[in-house]
């Protein structure tokens, strides 16, 4: 039986199947679940695609490990993916820093301060930009932010990813957003926004 | 920035997610694939579990361990129940070769007689 990566089959419901065989599941949950946590472990990472690459890989080994084992209805699948992508992608962010090594960035250089007159190149200069200032948060307040904001989680539902309480992670999205803000005003102009 | 210019390029990066290449989804894939052979192969039916799988129908050793508590008290049981005839019937002698100890017999009724007298 096929199950299409945005179909009605749940999450849960899929995982159930995978671990009893079912190969179908398996090539749904892979559509579904590994596009959201690369794009995921590519914002905590800086945007270096490949570190995000091997985590997605070791994230998705790691769900189909604990297939067998799995309790439906007492967490969602997707939660428990960001929680284990979130603790690879700290393990990496610190062995990085232990060996001096800083993230690429993939920000452009906005020598060019003149507005981009194309709305298409604006639009993706703009999502740079936005990509470069996340990379400058503190990690915890990129965390809440992205998985906020970008990924659309809820509020409780990062609080399980990150393992602290509701309060900490309104206050770190909080405080995310208004450092993204300052990051960004400073290229207001260059960005092509007005006022 | 503004709060609704920062919220629309947020939502703008959530509409824009990263497409995964072909090569990682077929690694991922490979894995699951994989991950499911090593289960079919863990979980092959070599042993009486596989009788209870197959026809539904419970050995009866199985029975009688769920009965008596599981395989090790099943095995106690059986021990003692052993222990208990070889007591029973074997001569005090032969008691003595297996204990290692003195056994002697001891007449609980020395006058046992009126018991079995009749009249």
């Amino acid at each position: 039986m096929a199950y299409d990566a945005d179909g009605d089959t749940s999450d849960d419901a899929l995982l159930v199947l995978y671990a009893r065989g079912d190969r179908q599941a398996a090539l749904a949950l892979t559509r579904r679940i590994t596009p959201r946590i690369l794009g995921y472990a590519t914002r905590l990472l800086g945007g270096d695609r490949a570190e995000a690459e091997d985590v997605a890989q070791d994230t998705m080994l790691r769900l189909w490990r604990i297939a067998p084992d799995w309790r439906p209805g007492e967490t969602k699948v997707t939660t428990w993916a960001y929680r284990v992508a979130t603790n690879l992608c700290i393990d990496r962010q610190r062995s990085r820093r232990r060996k001096g090594q800083i993230w690429l960035d993939d920000a452009p250089d906005i020598a060019d301060a003149a507005p981009a007159a194309d709305a298409r190149l604006q639009d993706d200069r703009r999502l740079s930009a936005l990509e470069a200032a996340l990379a400058d948060l503190p990690d915890r307040q990129r965390q809440a932010v992205v998985l906020r904001h970008i990924e659309g989680l809820s509020n409780p539902e990062i609080a399980v990813v990150m393992e602290i309480g509701v309060e900490a992670v309104e206050s770190l999205t909080a405080r995310g957003k208004r450092a993204l803000a300052a990051l960004l005003s400073g290229r207001r102009d260059a960005l092509g926004y007005e006022g | 920035m503004q709060d609704e210019e920062l919220d629309r390029l947020l939502a703008r990066a959530a509409a824009s997610p990263p497409t995964p290449a072909p090569a990682l989804l077929e690694r991922v894939l490979a894995n699951a694939w994989a991950e499911q052979d090593r289960l079919r192969s863990v979980d092959r039916p070599t042993d009486r579990s596989a009788t209870r799988r197959q026809t539904g129908r419970v050995p009866v050793l199985d029975w009688l361990a769920g009965a008596f508590g599981g395989p090790p008290m099943l095995a106690g049981v059986f021990s003692a129940a052993f222990a208990g005839a070889a007591i029973g019937y074997l001569e005090p002698g032969m008691l003595d070769m297996l204990t290692g100890g003195d056994a002697e017999l001891v007449d609980l009724f020395p006058e046992v007689d009126f018991l079995t007298t009749e009249g």
